[in-house]
């Protein structure tokens, strides 16, 4: 009874990825046909993508936006972790509340005046307007995880660095970073995913297709006409951006479990 | 010659917890002082403003006549061993205790000679590849020791290093570390709440409660000469009876103590006019310097006996008093038997009203 629940649910939210995947697989004549098992392997709208628009510098696009948001997040989340977590100093608890509220904006909201600060940075147009933009959203969670982490290394480890002569660097570098490992990776992998998905910011902030990351490309694919819908080639374009996430997701599963469940109970 | 100097330190947490009062406090060079007390007590507190790891609100701390009230932990030449034992858990023992020579950029031959040499002395040799959680809980304890003895400190401080060990290796590593102290050249700070590693490792023993010294001495002073009940009940187990008493008479210093529980009255020399003839006082003496005797001073009262082997245990009562007297084996008593005690006159200690202990020493 219980397996039966979870082959529906399971069923529910891989279908959609199925039938992209068999979609893509699909020749444009036939693709309103509907067909559970693909007839016939048609990999033209793979190679059209390519050929079509610039959708290789698209994917590199996205690769430096998400893993320049990355290193940059968990470098800022762990020295600001540290701090928050570590060093008593007044008004820390509102500090920490406000990091927080920052992320309850709807993005919608933040638009506007985002904008205008990436354009007068002259960041307009390119992959740096992103990343900084991305850290908005990204940041605050970082930053909540790792403090609370951080939180629970003990006090008594830290001392004894401190005894043994480290500076706070040191301290952090040699010390806790090394014991950080379960929880950067979560943190990491979570913000290269909001980071490599983002639709609304990427779409503003990028004027011209050599600029622009996946899923904006992907969104604004189309076809030889304004008749024709390019489905096919929307459906290839999608199944390629996920994989990288599902390899990523696959080699760190380990990590992002034990990562997201540190210190939910006392070991 | 590092001796540690306290001079008027007070310490308060958040401008409003005062851990510390004013404290004034002398611990000799190349002896190892025992800080005991219940927890709260603020011994931990002093150990880390030793260390440097607690900012000391107002007054000075010296160690070998060297201010270092101000000083960051690693300019004080102190060294410490932590209750939790708190090893780096990503490094092998090897970089455990090679990691503050590496900060202090020592050669890599010097780092490899000094650590050999700390392993041999605690027999870490074949650890020194393996991580702290590979470790039974003793050898992480020498380790522990190891990491702080590499750094060949003037003084070493412990923090309750023996907390965290089961009953049976509690007491090797007591005397691992009696040993290590004998080839040691260091002022040693220890803290703990075991009165059992108090005596047993201690030149001197400093008692505190809530921040302030009640007594310092050497173990055996602090037990046969405590200044007050608070003393007299902290060292010694089972711990001091204290017995509910009224001055009966008092002639010059010898004052005449009786009251409820007692057959006779007991005489004791007090420091003069510390009572006068009818006052409440409080009897204070040792579980062992009991003895069951026909035609003694009290009436005991008993109420459950344990049985040691090498000694006995009997619980009961004087008077209104709980009291226990330690015995060679002896038969078993039934509850409620009534016995006679004699007590060891020498060992008779006098509490007045403000639990000072006014027995006069010098006369024994």
């Amino acid at each position: 009874m219980l397996w039966l629940f979870v082959i529906v649910v399971s069923a529910f939210s891989l279908f959609p990825f199925y039938w992209a995947i068999v979609s893509s697989l699909k020749d444009p004549s036939t693709m309103f046909q509907v067909e559970y098992w693909p007839s016939a392997l048609e990999w033209s709208n793979y190679s059209s993508i390519f050929k079509e628009q610039p959708f290789g510098k698209n994917i590199w696009n996205s690769i430096l936006v998400a893993t320049s948001t990355v290193l940059l997040c968990l470098f800022v989340g762990v020295l600001a972790a540290y701090s928050l977590a570590r060093v008593e100093f007044r008004g820390r608890g509102l500090l920490l509340a406000l990091i927080l509220a920052v992320s309850m904006f709807p993005q919608v909201a933040v638009l506007s005046g985002m904008f205008e600060l990436v354009k007068s940075m002259g960041l307009y147009n390119s992959w740096g307007g992103l990343t900084l933009s991305y850290m908005i959203f990204t940041l605050p969670f970082t930053i909540w995880l790792l403090t609370t982490f951080m939180r629970q290394l003990p006090r008594e480890l830290e001392q004894a660095a401190i005894v043994d002569g480290a500076s706070s660097w040191t301290v952090l570098y040699r010390v806790f970073l090394p014991l950080m490992g379960p929880s950067l990776v979560t943190t990491g992998l979570l913000s290269f995913i909001a980071a490599w998905n983002e639709f609304l910011f990427a779409l503003t902030f990028t004027l011209t297709a050599d600029a622009r990351t996946v899923p904006v490309a992907i969104g604004l694919i189309s076809g030889a006409s304004s008749f024709e819908s390019p489905w096919g080639r929307i459906m290839a374009a999608s199944v390629i951006v996920t994989v990288p996430l599902v390899v990523l997701v696959l080699i760190f599963q380990k990590s992002i479990v034990s990562g997201l469940t540190a210190g939910a109970v006392k070991e | 010659m590092s001796e540690v100097v306290f001079e008027n330190v007070t310490k308060i947490y958040s401008g409003k917890t005062t851990i510390i009062p004013k404290i004034n406090l002398r611990l000799p060079a190349n002896e190892l002082t025992v800080f005991v007390g219940p927890s709260g007590c603020g011994k931990s507190t002093l150990l880390k403003l030793i260390a440097g790891l607690e900012e000391t609100t107002d007054g000075k701390i010296t160690i070998g006549g060297r201010d270092v009230t101000y000083a960051p932990p690693a300019k004080r030449g102190i060294a410490m061993v932590f209750q939790s034992y708190a090893l780096y858990p990503h490094m092998t023992v090897f970089e455990n205790m090679a990691f503050a020579l590496q900060i202090a950029k020592s050669s890599k031959e010097e780092i490899r000679n000094r650590v050999s040499e700390v392993a041999r002395i605690l027999q870490l040799g074949p650890l020194l590849d393996r991580k702290p959680r590979q470790l039974s809980g003793g050898q992480r304890q020498r380790v522990a020791i190891g990491r702080a003895l590499v750094r060949n400190p003037d003084v070493f401080l412990l923090d309750e290093p023996l907390s965290n060990l089961d009953a049976a290796l509690r007491v090797d590593m007591r005397i691992e570390i009696a040993k290590i102290r004998q080839s040691l050249n260091a002022t040693m700070v220890y803290v703990t709440h075991d009165q059992v590693e108090a005596m047993t490792l201690a030149d001197n023993i400093v008692v505190l409660r809530a921040g302030v010294v009640e007594q310092m001495g050497p173990p055996l002073e602090i037990y046969h000469k405590p200044v007050n009940k608070f003393v007299a009940g902290f060292l010694g187990s089972p711990s001091m009876n204290f017995i509910e008493a009224k001055i009966e008479s008092v002639q010059g210093d010898i004052v005449q103590i009786g009251g409820e529980g007692f057959a006779k009255t007991l005489a004791a020399k007090v420091k003069p006019g510390a009572f006068k003839s009818g006052d409440r006082a409080l009897l204070g003496i040792r579980p062992e310097h009991l003895s069951i005797e026909s035609d003694g001073e009290l009436q005991f009262v008993t109420s459950l006996q344990e049985q040691l082997g090498d000694h006995a245990l009997i619980y009961g009562s004087v008077g209104a008093s709980k009291c226990t007297i330690k015995t060679s084996p002896t038969r078993a008593f039934k509850a409620g038997e009534s016995l006679s005690l004699k007590v060891q006159a020498d060992e008779v200690h006098v509490f007045d009203a403000s639990e000072k202990n006014v027995v006069v020493f010098e006369a024994r």
